[in-house]
């Protein structure tokens, strides 16, 4: 964790309680496993798509892949959000910061309007073309609940972004030291099928995710 | 040590009443056979099926002997990223931890009049199998907070004031019509409502409580040693709104939930949603490292996501599984639910006729180790041995050997004359396959026998449920190939 430059108050030692349930459990763990063989851990392993990973290919494989879980593609945001009034926008640097007939706003302080508007548009920073999955990271853009709240999710999501395999997603979310505050996985809208099964769409979060590749 | 709302006693009434009630029978038989089908197909897209359950069963089993270090591990990370830890150890300290941490966000209960208010807003919680463990929402109740479940089948089971029966779809022994009365019955909705339409009913209902809520709590699936991040996973959204919008978060995790590195999820995320409702993937999954609102330098009214998380800590019996080889193994449990719908047993009685909050193969594994093999005698006899659970555990688990091995603990500490006998001889044949594959033999011959005979016929009654298949699973895949 070397890596890492904190403030002070980020410092270990904020434990809320004495440590005494702490060494407790601890050292009980400690004197069960005295004597336990440790078996060996399996080597890091970095697993790819057998197809060379060719821009067009991968974005074709994501893109039939999220079809397959109801997504919804669109060629560019004018035609994704056509219809829509009010629309929740995050911090994305790719965001437009107009679209014709729709009022934009900053979606990620107002909850209010939150929960009032159409639509929430975030861009995904990493797609994973074996499952159709965006990876949205927190510490890029404020994705957390403009993302979520609105009944439609929009999201821009650059071609060249498209990796194979939630392998390589992962390494990547990992490479220039610790992982983002928060990291969302998202394929497909919300879902839910706990009633006989039956699936249906938009329980908790959004009925409806639309994607734009650019 | 206790499992909330343990009955596991009266195992043999609770089955014998499961099994007259038709109506759940053709819910669960319906459901288990529809999630185990999926399952086959999603599995079946893999050609390196068995290659990842190996990778997993060997990343748990190193990491459980290696506990201790990786407790740590996990623990200084998550703090250096703002996470404040609690270590519970026991059921009633885990408790009295988070209903503590509610009464300093929203106030001292036994202040008057003005805190009224911050306490009739609810805790909104996410679907977590260890608070169902330790009894969260009663002792929450009890002091007067207002706990609300927020995955559709939790909230469902919570209108109805029942545990859940599946670990993985709360309500599966439901029908739609059952659920649409009860909704008529509690919210007031149209008794004929569809599942689209009762699940906007939820929706809408649950918006608000989310809205108001102070304190969200969740449960963890993975927590990362080497990040200190932790993984929770779902279809819904509502584990999202959980952590996201109340200003505390808190996620409560059994001590085995860890694993050494953020690149292991990989194995773990392609084993557990295929093994759980046959999906390539559920379609949130959030890794959260500590605070969001810390990183941008700002709290919570212009940031995202809550101003505290906390983790809980819960060891409530785990540690003390964990010396013994085959006991230690059932801690790589990743709670996906499929030994439940291959499960005879399970299939016919349902999940609460075993008394407890885990039910199927792994609650029977898991129960009497938690709670004592004194409180949960019958569930180690709850299963035909026949193996199915083990074949389609995604950690390779042995549920079969440790049902055997309980047993021969339930028989040593008591138990009748005649059981005891019986089985340590059940407990000889079944160690070694050629001996359990003369003993299934053997049961299928013995078995329309032992219903009428007088001195099985008590023994036989709550345990009539398994007819033991024509082939076994073992030979007619032997047959196959
Ligand atoms: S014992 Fe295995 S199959 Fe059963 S719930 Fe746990 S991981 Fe899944």
């Amino acid at each position: 964790m070397e890596k890492t430059v904190m403030n002070s108050e980020e410092k270990t030692g904020n434990s809320a309680q004495p440590d005494s349930s702490r060494d407790r459990i601890l050292q009980n763990v400690c004197r069960q496993l005295s004597g336990v063989e440790v078996p060996p851990l399996p080597e890091e392993e970095s697993r790819r798509l057998p197809q060379p990973a060719d821009v067009n290919l991968l974005a074709a494989e994501f893109q039939s892949k999220a079809e397959g879980v109801s997504v919804v593609f669109f060629d560019d945001v004018h035609s994704a959000t056509k219809g829509l009034q009010r629309v929740a926008v995050s911090n994305g640097a790719d965001l437009p910061i107009a679209i014709d007939n729709v009022e934009l706003f900053e979606g990620w302080g107002d909850r209010e309007g939150l929960l009032a508007c159409d639509a929430g548009l975030t861009t995904a920073q990493i797609g994973i073309a074996e499952s159709g999955t965006m990876a949205l990271i927190g510490d890029v853009e404020k994705h957390r609940l403009v993302s979520l709240v609105p009944p439609i999710h929009v999201a821009l999501l650059k071609r060249e972004n498209i990796v194979g395999t939630m392998s390589e997603a992962l390494s990547m979310l990992h490479q220039d030291g610790l992982p983002s505050s928060l990291i969302t996985f998202i394929t497909g809208p919300s879902r839910t099928a706990d009633i006989e099964l039956q699936l249906v769409l938009g329980v908790h979060g959004p009925r409806e995710l639309r994607v734009v590749l650019i | 040590m206790g499992i909330h709302g343990l009955n596991s006693n009266q195992f043999a009434e609770m089955a014998k009443a499961a099994l007259a009630d038709e109506v759940q029978k053709g819910a669960i038989g319906k459901a288990t056979d529809l999630i185990r089908d999926r399952r086959g197909e999603a599995v079946e897209q893999l050609d390196d099926w068995d290659d990842l359950r190996e990778r997993a069963r060997a990343i748990k089993a190193h990491t459980l002997a290696k506990l201790d270090h990786y407790l740590m591990h996990f623990v200084s990370n998550a703090e250096k990223r703002g996470v404040v830890v609690h270590w519970a150890e026991d059921a009633d300290q885990a408790c009295k931890i988070i209903a503590d941490l509610i009464d300093e966000v929203c106030g001292d209960p036994n202040a008057p009049a003005d805190s009224d208010d911050l306490l009739a807003r609810p805790i909104v919680k996410a679907k977590s199998m260890v608070t169902e463990e330790i009894g969260l929402n009663h002792l929450l109740e009890g002091r007067g907070l207002r706990p609300v479940e927020t995955d559709l089948g939790e909230w469902i089971q919570q209108l109805a004031g029942e545990p859940p029966s599946h670990i993985i779809v709360p309500a599966i022994h439901k029908t739609q019509q059952q659920i649409a009365e009860l909704f008529a019955e509690q919210v007031g909705s149209d008794a004929s409502a569809s599942a689209e339409e009762l699940t906007a009913i939820a929706r809408r209902i649950l918006r608000k409580e989310f809205a108001d809520a102070a304190v969200g709590i969740s449960g963890v699936n993975f927590a990362i040693a080497e990040t200190g991040s932790f993984l929770v996973l779902e279809n819904e959204g509502n584990i999202r709104l959980t952590t996201s919008l109340p200003q505390t978060h808190i996620a409560v995790m059994g001590i085995e939930k860890l694993l050494p590195r953020l690149s292991d999820l990989d194995v773990f995320l392609r084993l557990l949603p295929r093994s759980g409702t046959g999906q390539q993937l559920t379609t949130y999954q959030s890794i959260i490292t500590g605070l969001t609102s810390k990183v941008h330098g700002e709290l919570n009214g212009g940031g995202e996501g809550p101003a505290a998380v906390h983790v809980v800590m819960v060891d409530h019996g785990r540690s003390d599984i964990l010396s013994d080889d085959l006991r230690r193994s059932s801690l790589q449990c990743i709670r996906c639910g499929a030994c439940l719908n291959v499960c005879p047993v399970y299939k016919l009685i349902g999940g609460h006729a075993y008394g407890s909050v885990y039910p199927g193969p792994i609650g029977a594994v898991l129960t009497p180790q938690i709670a004592g093999v004194e409180e949960a005698r019958p569930l180690p006899f709850a299963s035909s041995l026949c193996g199915a659970c083990k074949d389609v555990c995604p950690v390779k688990i042995d549920l079969p050997d440790l049902l055997l091995d309980l047993r021969k603990e339930a028989q040593e500490k008591g138990g009748s004359k005649i059981e005891k006998l019986g089985f340590g001889g059940w407990a000889w044949m079944m160690n070694g396959p050629w001996r359990y594959g003369l003993s299934i033999k053997l049961s299928r011959m013995i078995y329309p026998l032992g219903k009428r005979l007088s001195p099985f016929k008590k023994w036989g009654e709550g345990r009539e449920l398994p007819i033991p298949a024509k082939k076994s699973f073992r030979e007619q895949w032997k047959k196959r190939s």
